[in-house]
């Protein structure tokens, strides 16, 4: 076993992510958030998010007007979202990162069971994020030395 | 070839001696972790400032400044560490001694709020201790990660932090039982807090000519950052040096790993020229003292095939007959996981993962080459090898950075999963997807 390098990391899922359906998800700040597709206009999106062990949540578009599938349970974006944080961190990490009371779930769907209510907050510092995160992929590239990153062998 | 010099392992000794304070945390320290760091001041006399920070330390003074002279101290030994190494393979490869560079980092201003920011979140995890971070923890610094994200002067840094701050969230909080990577985190501590004071200086760079035949290629990644590193022999009128390309860009975790590449298109030439073993024709590109070349795609113009076998057997294989030049990197890059010595053979076999030369006999580097094209298994047919001699742990490991097969096939990391992709990219790719929807979001009126 290296000192320097971590042993390989096996992927975290086999499911491919669907970035044109959820371009935006992560695990950050006590939530799992990110942004889904309205379908219909590349420019309108919903961005949702589930709080750590409270398991709250909410769903809105990127104006803050409040998604329409609310009705007493998650709807379908959030469905979406949690499905595309197993598929990108893998099952048990989102367990491990969301805290719910039953830890016994083998699905997304399990963990979407235990969601306890709506929980607003305005969509902007998701939004904002998803911004930032859409930014990295249009920075030019970069031709200087970089030995950092010898750290990181995949 | 296995004999390194006795004082390298003493080194590792003496620097795993302390990185139990790191651990534990400078605020909890043990009177064991304490007593190592007592030792380990003791080792730096004179006018080193390290016994007077310790000293601080000790007292619960905890700034960047004290802490700073316990990562130069560190960095200090890890310098030694790759003179020993070069001088050590330099002597049983017959090698000429590479040219030392002197140190040459720009200091950085002070006042630079965002360099001083993670300068106090590193103290703070050190005070606190690695086995008692926590994802929250993580979350105090991802405002200033998104800042130093604009700042491409700052790559190393934030390359660096983010890879890291990354593999923290996977790892912490530490769960009863599991061990973290501990030397690792604390030699990439030390790095983050001396790069929030000095970054290697730009050198000056001087324009070259010459055939660059490309030689090799790592690929490395993290969730943010894709970076690809060509090895080649740049071959002028009368002189022969070893250089490196990198080419590296920002990435999203999303982007699939066999898709990362996509990102650099200025790296398909190179990728051609690796895999049709063709020259390239190089025009007054910048090469740095280093050996850094930096690539500059209409400096270089494609040029003829060459022969691996004769490149290998006149300048790589030990006590070659053609010497080349082979800087060594910038001392403020001095650490044993970067140091490299690039060989090759002609005539060799590989076994139980080991590669046997006539009286050469290396370890294969199993870790840096597990599933890729050069991995162990995959070996044992090679006809030729390129590779880079690696330090790891008191022992010489080889890693496989280009191999031909019998039937004459060159295979390289990437050459059948990234290469393919370059040159025939899929219609809708998770970067182009990206980039699309950037696109279109980021310049809405």
């Amino acid at each position: 076993m290296s000192t320097f390098l971590l042993p390989k990391r096996e992927s975290a899922n086999s499911e491919k992510r669907d970035v044109k359906k959820v371009p935006f998800v992560e695990l950050q700040g006590g939530r799992l958030q990110g942004v889904v597709s309205s379908g219909s206009d590349i420019k309108r999106v919903y961005v949702s998010y589930i709080e750590a062990r409270s398991l709250q949540y909410y769903c809105s578009t990127n104006n803050n007007r409040p998604c329409g599938g609310l009705r007493g349970s998650p709807c379908k974006h959030l469905q979406t979202l949690v499905q595309e944080a197993v598929a990108q961190f893998g099952l048990p990490a989102v367990i491990n990162f969301l805290q719910p009371p039953q830890k016994e779930v083998d699905s997304p769907y399990g963990l979407l069971q235990q969601a306890t209510g709506v929980v607003k907050d305005p969509a902007g510092i998701v939004f904002a994020r998803f911004l930032a995160y859409l930014q990295q992929v249009e920075q030019p590239p970069l031709n200087r030395p970089l030995p950092e990153m010898d750290w990181f062998v995949p | 070839m296995s004999e390194l010099p006795a004082t390298l392992p003493l080194l590792e000794t003496l620097l795993a001696s302390i990185d139990q304070a790191w651990l534990a945390g400078f605020a909890h320290l043990t009177p064991d972790a304490r007593q190592a760091l007592a030792r380990f001041g003791l080792c730096f006399t004179g006018k080193s400032a390290l016994p007077a920070a310790l000293h601080e330390i000790e007292q619960g003074k905890y700034q960047p400044a004290q802490f700073l002279q316990l990562a130069a101290a560190r960095a200090a030994l890890q310098g030694a560490q790759v003179e020993l190494l070069d001088n050590a393979v330099g002597q049983q490869l017959a090698r000429p001694a590479s040219p030392v560079m002197t140190n040459s980092v720009s200091v950085l201003p002070p006042s630079s709020p965002l360099l001083s920011a993670v300068a106090l979140w590193l103290t703070d995890i050190a005070i606190k201790g690695f086995q008692r971070a926590e994802a929250a923890d993580l979350d105090l610094i991802e405002s200033t990660t998104q800042q130093l994200r604009t700042e491409p002067e700052l790559a190393p840094l934030t390359s660096l932090l983010t890879g890291w701050v990354a593999e923290m969230g996977r790892l912490v909080p530490a769960t009863a039982g599991a061990s973290l990577p501990l030397r690792r985190w604390v030699d990439i501590w030390c790095h983050l807090l001396l790069l929030t004071v000095a970054l290697p200086a730009d050198q000056v760079d001087r324009p070259v000519s010459g055939k660059l035949h490309l030689l090799g290629l790592e690929q490395r990644s993290h969730e943010q950052f894709y970076s690809l590193l060509f090895h080649g022999l740049l071959l002028g009128d009368s002189t022969a040096q070893w250089v490196k390309i990198t080419l590296s860009a920002a990435k999203v975790n999303a982007i699939p790993p066999e898709e990362a590449a996509l990102l650099l298109p200025d790296a398909l030439p190179l990728f051609q020229a690796l895999q049709k073993q063709k020259s390239l024709q190089i025009e007054q590109m910048p090469l740095r003292a280093s050996g850094d070349l930096l690539w500059q795609p209409q400096g270089a113009s494609n040029g003829a095939s060459f022969k691996l076998a004769k490149l290998i057997a006149d300048y790589l294989v030990p006590a070659a007959p053609q010497p080349f030049a082979l800087p060594s990197g910038l001392p403020a890059n001095a650490h044993p996981l970067h140091w490299r010595q690039p060989v090759g053979f002609t005539n060799f076999s590989v076994a139980d993962g080991w590669l046997t030369a006539g009286s050469h006999r290396f370890r294969l580097d199993e870790r840096r080459s597990v599933d890729t094209e050069l991995a162990p298994a995959n070996m044992a047919a090679a006809e030729l090898v390129v590779g880079l001699l690696r330090y790891e742990d008191g022992a010489l490991l080889l890693q496989p950075i280009l191999a031909t097969s019998k039937q004459g096939s060159v295979i390289f990391s990437g050459s059948s999963k990234t290469l393919p992709i370059l040159l025939k990219p899929p219609k809708n790719t998770t970067v182009s997807m990206l980039q699309e929807r950037a696109s279109r979001l980021l310049r809405m009126s």
